[in-house]
C-alpha cells in the first residue's frame, strides 16, 4: 500500500497538505464570496449614489415644469445634462399627448414623461410621471 | 495527542480568518443596503408627491369639464380601455360621471396618468370660504404623499386698466385716475376726456370673462347652511361663552352653542389651531387677542374691534362682519350682510373679503313709511387700511370708501361704488357715484323707482396703478379658476 504509506508516514507530516489543500479550497471561496460581497456593496452604493443624483435632478425638473404654470411658454420635449456631484445625468423630458383635453378649458393639462441615466448608453436611472396644468390664454394655439 | 505538532494548526487558522473576513464583508454589504434603502426610497417618495401634484390638477379638470355628449370618445388603445372590468375602478369612475367630485370630503380615485403603472391617488373637494380645497394623496407602492390646493379666481386686466365699468361714461366729479378707465361707451365717448386723461378702452372679449358665477356661490352658500343647520339641529342655545385666557381659548368645543366672546382685555391671549368652530350666535374679539388658523362659521355678527389681530382666519357669517378700532383682520370672509371697517381697522395680506347682501327687497305693498334698505353692502371709513380684495354682490352690492381711506388691491362690485379714498390696484363697478346721490339712494329705496335716465360715473377718490395686482385672487366663483395657493406634505 503505498498511498498510505506516503500520506500517513508520519502522523503530522501527511495532514498538512491535505490541510493545506482545504485551507486553500477555503480561502479560495471566502475570498470569491468576500469580493462578491464587496463589489455588490459598491453596486450598491453606486446606485444609491445614482438614484439620489438623479432624483435631485428629476425633482429640480419637477419644480422647474411647476413654474411653467403660468408661463407664455408651453414647455415641451426636450433632453439636456445635469451635473450633480460631479456626475453627468441626462435628461429625457416627454411630453405625453392627451386626447380628452375640452377645447374649450381655460387650463391645459399635459402628462410628462422624466427620465433621468447616468449616461446615454445606460438604461434610465429613475423615470417619473407628473400632471401639470398650463394657462390656456399663455398657451400656444394647438 | 501531540500539541506541538504541526497537524491541524493552518485549517483552523484559515477558517478563523475566513470567517471574518466573511463577517466584514457581509457587515459592509448590509451596511451599504441599510444607507441605501432610504436613497432608493426617495424616487418612490418623489413619484408619490407627484401623483399627488397631479391629482390637484386632474381634480381641477374634472371641476371645469362640461356635460359631454352621451357617446364619449372611446380609445381602445389605451391601457385603461376595460380597466373597471378586471382592475380597480379607478379613472373610469371618474371620467363616466360628470364631475365626480362633490364638497362633503368623500376622496375619489382617480388615475391621473395614460398607464397605471406610476401609482395613483384619491382628490377630495371641500369649501375654505372664498377658496375651494382640493386635496389629493398621491400613492406609489406602499408610500402616500398629499397635497393641497386652494382654488381662487381670477379676473383679467391689462397692466395699465385701473378701471372698469360696465355702464355709464367716464368718471368725472374730480377724482384722479392713474391709469385707463374702460366703459361700454358708444364710439363718440372713445374720444379722451381731457388732454391729461388716457384714452379709454372699449370693453373687449376678455374683460368679460370676469363674470360672477351666481351657482358656485349659492352652492358656496348652500353648503355653510346645511353645515349650520346641522349643528342648530342637535343643539340647544346657552349663554354666551366667555374666553379671557389661551387655556380656555384652546379649550373651546367645536360647537358653541350661543355666542362667543373673546376678551383679552385682561391677560393676551394667542390662539393657534387649524380646525372649524360652529358658534350659533355672534362672535365679538377683543382687546389683545391673537388668532391664527382658525375656521369660524357663525350664525350671527363677527365683530372684532381693539388690537385684537386675526391672521389666517377664514370666517362665514350671515350677518355682518365688523372690523374696528385698530383691529387687523387677514384671511377670507363671506359675509350674506354687509362689511363694515372703520376706525383704523385694517384688513391685511392680500385677504379675500367677500359681502354677498341676500336682502329680497321690500314687499310690494309695504306701510305708508318705507324702511329705507342700505344703499352699499362694504363700509369702508375712518382711516381704515385694506389690503385686500373687496367683492360686494348680490343685493345691493355696493361699495363705499370714506376720504381718509386707502385700499390696496381690489375694489369688485355688482353695484355701484362710491369711492373718496385712494386705491392702489382695480377697481370694477357697475357705476360709480357721488356721496350725495348714494345718500339720496338710500333714502328713496323702496319708493317708486325714477323715470330711467342715462347713469353718469362721478368719483371724488383716486385710482392708482399696483404693479402687483396679479398677486391679488379673486373669490373662485369670480372670473376663472386657478390655483392660489399650494401646500404640499
Amino acid at each position: 500500500m503505498l498511498l498510505p504509506r506516503i500520506f500517513f508516514s508520519s502522523p503530522t507530516s501527511g495532514m498538512t497538505v491535505i490541510e493545506s489543500l482545504i485551507a486553500v479550497l477555503i480561502l479560495g471561496f471566502t475570498t470569491t464570496a468576500v469580493i462578491g460581497l464587496i463589489v455588490t456593496g459598491d453596486k450598491i452604493a453606486g446606485r444609491r449614489t445614482n438614484v439620489a443624483c438623479a432624483s435631485i435632478i428629476a425633482a429640480n425638473e419637477m419644480e422647474r415644469l411647476k413654474t411653467f404654470e403660468r408661463s407664455p411658454v408651453l414647455p415641451g420635449d426636450t433632453v439636456y445634462s445635469d451635473t450633480v456631484n460631479g456626475l453627468t445625468f441626462a435628461v429625457t423630458r416627454t411630453r405625453i399627448r392627451r386626447d380628452s383635453l375640452p377645447a374649450d378649458s381655460v387650463v391645459v393639462y399635459q402628462e410628462f414623461a422624466v427620465s433621468v441615466r447616468r449616461a446615454p448608453e445606460q438604461g434610465p436611472s429613475v423615470t417619473f410621471r407628473l400632471l401639470q396644468g398650463f394657462s390656456n390664454d399663455n398657451a400656444p394655439s394647438p | 495527542m501531540n500539541i506541538r505538532g504541526n497537524g491541524g494548526a493552518v485549517l483552523p487558522t484559515v477558517l478563523i480568518f475566513a470567517v471574518f473576513a466573511l463577517i466584514v464583508a457581509s457587515v459592509y454589504t448590509a451596511g451599504q443596503l441599510t444607507i441605501a434603502k432610504p436613497s432608493l426610497r426617495g424616487p418612490a417618495s418623489l413619484q408619490a408627491l407627484c401623483n399627488a401634484r397631479s391629482g390637484i390638477w386632474k381634480g381641477l379638470e374634472l371641476l371645469s369639464k362640461k356635460p359631454s355628449d352621451t357617446l364619449a370618445k372611446i380609445n381602445t388603445l389605451d391601457s385603461l380601455f376595460n380597466k373597471k372590468l378586471f382592475g380597480r375602478p379607478t379613472a373610469a369612475i371618474a371620467s363616466d360621471s360628470f364631475s365626480g367630485l362633490v364638497p362633503d370630503d368623500t376622496p375619489l380615485a382617480v388615475q391621473p396618468f395614460s398607464s397605471d403603472s406610476f401609482g395613483d391617488c384619491a382628490v377630495s373637494l371641500t369649501f375654505l370660504t372664498c377658496y375651494k380645497v382640493l386635496v389629493s394623496q398621491g400613492r406609489f407602492r406602499d408610500i402616500i404623499k398629499s397635497a393641497k390646493g386652494l382654488l381662487g379666481g381670477s379676473i383679467y386686466h391689462s397692466p395699465d386698466s385701473v378701471c372698469f365699468l360696465t355702464t355709464g361714461s367716464a368718471p368725472e366729479g374730480g377724482g384722479r385716475i392713474e391709469g385707463t378707465t374702460v366703459f361700454p361707451a358708444p364710439e363718440a365717448a372713445l374720444k379722451p376726456v381731457s388732454a391729461s386723461k388716457p384714452r379709454p378702452e372699449p370693453v373687449n372679449k376678455k374683460q368679460s370673462a370676469d363674470q360672477l358665477a351666481t351657482g358656485e356661490l349659492a352652492k358656496l352658500v348652500a353648503y355653510y347652511r346645511s353645515k349650520l343647520g346641522a349643528k342648530l339641529d342637535t343643539t340647544i342655545p346657552v349663554a354666551p361663552l366667555l374666553i379671557q385666557n389661551s387655556d380656555q381659548a384652546a379649550g373651546i368645543p367645536e360647537v358653541v352653542n350661543g355666542s362667543l366672546l373673546i376678551n383679552g382685555s385682561f391677560t393676551t391671549i394667542a390662539w393657534k389651531e387649524k380646525r372649524r368652530i360652529f358658534v350659533l350666535g355672534d362672535v365679538q374679539i377683543t382687546g389683545k387677542a391673537s388668532i391664527e388658523d382658525v375656521e369660524f362659521v357663525t350664525s350671527g355678527e363677527f365683530k372684532c374691534f381693539d388690537d385684537a389681530r386675526l391672521f389666517n382666519v377664514s370666517v362665514f357669517c350671515p350677518k355682518r362682519l365688523v372690523i374696528g378700532d385698530r383691529a387687523s383682520f387677514s384671511g377670507t370672509a363671506l359675509t350674506l350682510s354687509s362689511l363694515l371697517v372703520y376706525k383704523s381697522g385694517r384688513i391685511e395680506n392680500k385677504s379675500i373679503i367677500v359681502a354677498y347682501g341676500e336682502n329680497k327687497g321690500l314687499p310690494a305693498a309695504p306701510a305708508k313709511t318705507p324702511r329705507p334698505q342700505l344703499p352699499v353692502s362694504v363700509f369702508i371709513s375712518q382711516d381704515a387700511n385694506v389690503d385686500a380684495v373687496i367683492v360686494a354682490c348680490g343685493n345691493p352690492g355696493g361699495i363705499q370708501t370714506d376720504k381718509n381711506t386707502v385700499v390696496k388691491g381690489i375694489l369688485w362690485a355688482q353695484g355701484a361704488i362710491c369711492h373718496q379714498g385712494t386705491l392702489y390696484g382695480v377697481l370694477r363697478a357697475n357705476e360709480l357715484v357721488d356721496l350725495p346721490t348714494l345718500k339720496a339712494r338710500a333714502k328713496t329705496s323702496g319708493l317708486p323707482a325714477a323715470p330711467a335716465v342715462q347713469p353718469r360715473n362721478s368719483m371724488s377718490g383716486s385710482i392708482r396703478r399696483l404693479p402687483n395686482v396679479t398677486e391679488y385672487f379673486m373669490p373662485f366663483f369670480l372670473g376663472r379658476q386657478i390655483i392660489a395657493r399650494w401646500e404640499e406634505g
